[in-house]
Formats: structure tokens, C-alpha cells, sequence
């Protein structure tokens, strides 16, 4: 697949929305994630994009599951985002936020960036 | 570089005590602003406290003829166009400093005659300096700082920080120096304040805290239904100001007034101190603000770093109170309207969470890899 093409363009809704439900069928207590690096950022792109997460872990623990996938300085702040666009705070529950969150074709869609920095390299 | 247009004109080049009424709060369209937990709401006197207000806030700019730097093998004698994340992050610092030393009765600390030398001995410490004796006075000058920070992140010079770096770096030389033993700095970018963790650091409270938070509100542009979250903090009493930034340029956001944010901007090249010890007027003025910057919250990056001095334990069980009271306003507020996220975006927890994923089962339990 190529690196720079996300999930939801790689396959039709119908796919997408009939492999959601087999997931769900198999495992109902965790919650089917789209996890992918965010277009602008310059951080690695993690080996995989679809987990199955328990739906009790709280997004603090997202983070720390994609952080052990890249070598990232302790520094380096990683945050999640919905959509693409709204902040995930550290101490929401997964089941809370997918409820509120999930996409019509069953899976949730999370994005990971950095903090950016300002100036211009010379 | 700055528009005219976006900045408020403050202080006449020529004099450091001299105001310019140009920054005025009009009863109709700017009823009030916000600097810094102040409210300034409009009416003549105002304005003048304003225009005090304003220009006696800690204001870092890019220099140029800085003397060289001993540690580094460089010949670099400006930091203009890399060096604005960490000139903003000393200004957050500093802002800190100024009300941890000398705001303690006071409302406001303004400058005068009367407060020159106090002014002197704050900026001394993050004034520009090169040599060894020099460098233990003045442990967040751009010298220091920068050394510091090549130290830590090994990237080449001239290369751009981000403010979590400037932070960092200065958090580093702030433990290393001995001018001020009694505030300590909690950094943090999870967007949750972790009361544990916060009762560790602090002990007995024998020390003022100084709590530095990052988030990324928006992977782009500032998510604008983050801006009245924001606004909310920055009226808090303990709100010593922020870093934000718009295309690639770092601001130092000290308030705003309606919906505009107010900001410092450090792109501008002032000429470096020749001696910390020894200042003289027109040195000491590159040290404070000429302008203000007024730009809508739309046009600001989503890239966010906000602090709050919290003097001690009592004030900090009242922050606490406020923060909790704002995420409850809110979470009323996100029920009622679905477009909103389900929280603030900071919050409070008591322990932190078990983050080593070592519940009973085993991991495979937990998270399952879907190739």
C-alpha cells in the first residue's frame, strides 16, 4: 500500500463498513482504531494502522502503545487527534471517545502529530 | 516584518517612561481586555494603567552583534530567523520570575524609578553574556540557553526549536543556577495535571510553582472551539502567559481583548547588551515591549504552551477548584452542543494512570495489531 495513502481512500465504504462488523462480531470489547501519522507531520510512519483496542484503556495509553512503535526522544511530545482536527485528552476513556467519535463505517479514525516548531531553518 | 496595522504602537522609541495613547480601549467595540489575569475594562484611567501594564512586561527580541559564543564553535553573532522559540520561551520565564520576586503585594509591578533597579537585576538574568563569571549571573541569557540547548537536543545550530525544546533547555539551567532557590518549575504535556505527581515535586510547598503546560490544539490551524477554553484560562488570576504562533513565527500571547489574542512578537532585531552588569537606558529599553501585537484568533497555529504561577499550596488548591469548575461549565456546555469535544482540554486526575499496560491478561489482551 502506498505509505502516503490513507485508509479511508484505500477502500470503499461498503468494504470498509463489512470488515467493521466482523470485527466487532469477534471482539466486542474493544474498539477497532484507524491510527495514522498526519500529513504534516514529520514523525515515522508507525509499521501498521489498524488496532484493536480494549475499550476500558484510556488515550494516555494509546499514546504510549504508538510512542514503543518509533524512536522518539522522551522530550518530544506526541499528541492524538480525532478527525484529524480535535485534541484527545489524556485521561478520556477509548469507549467515551469512540462513541462520540466513530465514523459511519464503524472504525475510528485517529491522526498523530507533534509540536511543531516555529522559525526558519537557514 | 509586523504590519502596522496588527500592532499597537506603545512605548515612543526614544523614551523608556513615555506612553503613547495610541492603545486605547473604546467603550464600543473593545469593552475590556484581558493582560495577563488583569481585566482592563474601558475608561480613561484605564487606559493609562493599560498602557503601564503593557510596557512593563519582559520582552525578549532576536539580537544581533551578540559577542561570541565561548562554547560553541561558531562565529554566529545573531539569532535572527531560528532563535524565536526560545526567545519566547524566555519570555515565559521571565513573566514567571517577575511575579514569583516582585508581585507578591503588589498588584501590578510597573516600571519606574523607584522599581529600575529590581527591573535591572530580573533582566541581568536574561540578559545577553558570554563570559564564565557573566554566564552564573546571567543563566537564562540567550548564550546560556542556547548552549544548554545544543547540549540536550544535539541538533545543529541555527536549526529551529520548538518552544517545548525552549522550555526545556531553560528548565535545565533553571535547576543548575543559584539566584533563585525558591520556585520550581513542572512541565508538562499531557494536558492533565496529575495532583500525585504535583505533591511529589512540590513536597511542602516550601516553593512556588511555576506550571508549564503544552498541547496541540488542532494538527493545523488553532481549532477555534478551542479559543474560548483558552480565553477561560487566560483569565485566571495565576495566567502568566502563553506561546503561540502564527505560520512559523513563535508569539508570546499575553491576553486578549474580544477575539483577538495579544501578543509579543520577537522578530525584530534589537542590538545585544554589551555588559549585563552594566546597562545602560537604551540597553535596558531592548528589554521591554514597543509594540503589542493584536491578531484574531483565527490566524494563530494550533501549537500552544501555557503557564500559570501558583505561589503556594492554599492558591494552588483554589487553581485546582477553578480548573474543575471550568471543566464542569464546559462539559455542560459539549452536551448540549455536539459539535464541541467531550472535554476541556486540561484536566485533573489524582495518581497517574498505569501507563506500563500491565493489567491482568495478557497484552495481546489488550491491544491486538490488525495488519
Amino acid at each position: 500500500m502506498d505509505s502516503n495513502k490513507r485508509y479511508k481512500d484505500s477502500l470503499s465504504e461498503d468494504q470498509r463498513k463489512s470488515e467493521c462488523e466482523n470485527i466487532r462480531k469477534n471482539y466486542p470489547d474493544k474498539i477497532p482504531l484507524i491510527i495514522e501519522k498526519h500529513p504534516k507531520s514529520k514523525l515515522e510512519q508507525i509499521d501498521r494502522t489498524k488496532f484493536l483496542i480494549l475499550e476500558k484503556l484510556r488515550v494516555y495509553q494509546v499514546n504510549t502503545i504508538i510512542r514503543r512503535k518509533m524512536s522518539l526522544n522522551k522530550v518530544d511530545a506526541l499528541y492524538l487527534f480525532v478527525n484529524d482536527n480535535i485534541l484527545l485528552r489524556g485521561d478520556q476513556c477509548l469507549k467515551d471517545v469512540y462513541e462520540k467519535y466513530k465514523d459511519s463505517d464503524g472504525f475510528i479514525y485517529l491522526s498523530y502529530c507533534e509540536y511543531s516548531s516555529f522559525g526558519k531553518n537557514i | 516584518m509586523t504590519t502596522t496595522q496588527n500592532c499597537v504602537q506603545l512605548v515612543n522609541e526614544d523614551s523608556l517612561f513615555s506612553t503613547c495613547k495610541k492603545f486605547t480601549l473604546s467603550s464600543a467595540e473593545r469593552p475590556m481586555c484581558q493582560i495577563l489575569g488583569k481585566i482592563f475594562y474601558c475608561g480613561e484611567k484605564t487606559n493609562e494603567l493599560l498602557q503601564e501594564e503593557l510596557s512593563s512586561l519582559m520582552f525578549f527580541s532576536y539580537k544581533k552583534n551578540m559577542k561570541e559564543f565561548q562554547y560553541l564553535s561558531t562565529t554566529i553573532t545573531t539569532d535572527n530567523g531560528w532563535g524565536c522559540s526560545l526567545r519566547t520561551s524566555q519570555m515565559m520565564l521571565a513573566q514567571g520570575l517577575k511575579r514569583h520576586l516582585y508581585e507578591k503585594r503588589v498588584q501590578s509591578f510597573i516600571f519606574n524609578e523607584k522599581t529600575k533597579l529590581d527591573f535591572q537585576h530580573l533582566i541581568m538574568m536574561f540578559a545577553e553574556s558570554n563570559s564564565l563569571e557573566n554566564m552564573s549571573q546571567s543563566p537564562f541569557g540567550f548564550h546560556s540557553l542556547l548552549t544548554q540547548a545544543i547540549n540536550l537536543f544535539q541538533v545543529p545550530l541555527k536549526q529551529q526549536y520548538t518552544p517545548v525544546q525552549g522550555i526545556k533547555a531553560l528548565k535545565q539551567q533553571f535547576k543548575q543556577q543559584k539566584l533563585v532557590k525558591s520556585l520550581k518549575i513542572v512541565t508538562s504535556s499531557t494536558g492533565i495535571i496529575f495532583q500525585e505527581d504535583i505533591r511529589q515535586k512540590m513536597k511542602n510547598w516550601q516553593k512556588s510553582l511555576l506550571l508549564i503546560l503544552h498541547f496541540k490544539l488542532g494538527t493545523g490551524k488553532l481549532n477555534q472551539i478551542y479559543v474560548e477554553q483558552i480565553k477561560s484560562l487566560m483569565d485566571l488570576e495565576y495566567f502568566v502567559g502563553a506561546i503561540g504562533g502564527i505560520k512559523n513565527k513563535s508569539l508570546f500571547m499575553v491576553g486578549y481583548m474580544n477575539d483577538q489574542f495579544l501578543s509579543l512578537d520577537p522578530h525584530i532585531q534589537q542590538n545585544a547588551c554589551k555588559d549585563p552588569l552594566n546597562l545602560n537606558d537604551e540597553e535596558m529599553s531592548s528589554f521591554f515591549p514597543k509594540k503589542v501585537r493584536a491578531d484574531s484568533c483565527i490566524k494563530y497555529e494550533g501549537d500552544f504552551t501555557i503557564s500559570f504561577y501558583i505561589r503556594s499550596e492554599k492558591q494552588y488548591t483554589i487553581f485546582l477548584q477553578k480548573i474543575s469548575n471550568l471543566n464542569k461549565q464546559y462539559q455542560q456546555q459539549s452536551s448540549e452542543n455536539n459539535h464541541l469535544p467531550n472535554e476541556f482540554f486540561i484536566g485533573v486526575q489524582d495518581s497517574k494512570f498505569d501507563i506500563s499496560l500491565k493489567f491482568q491478561g495478557s497484552s495481546q489482551e489488550q491491544v491486538i495489531d490488525l495488519a
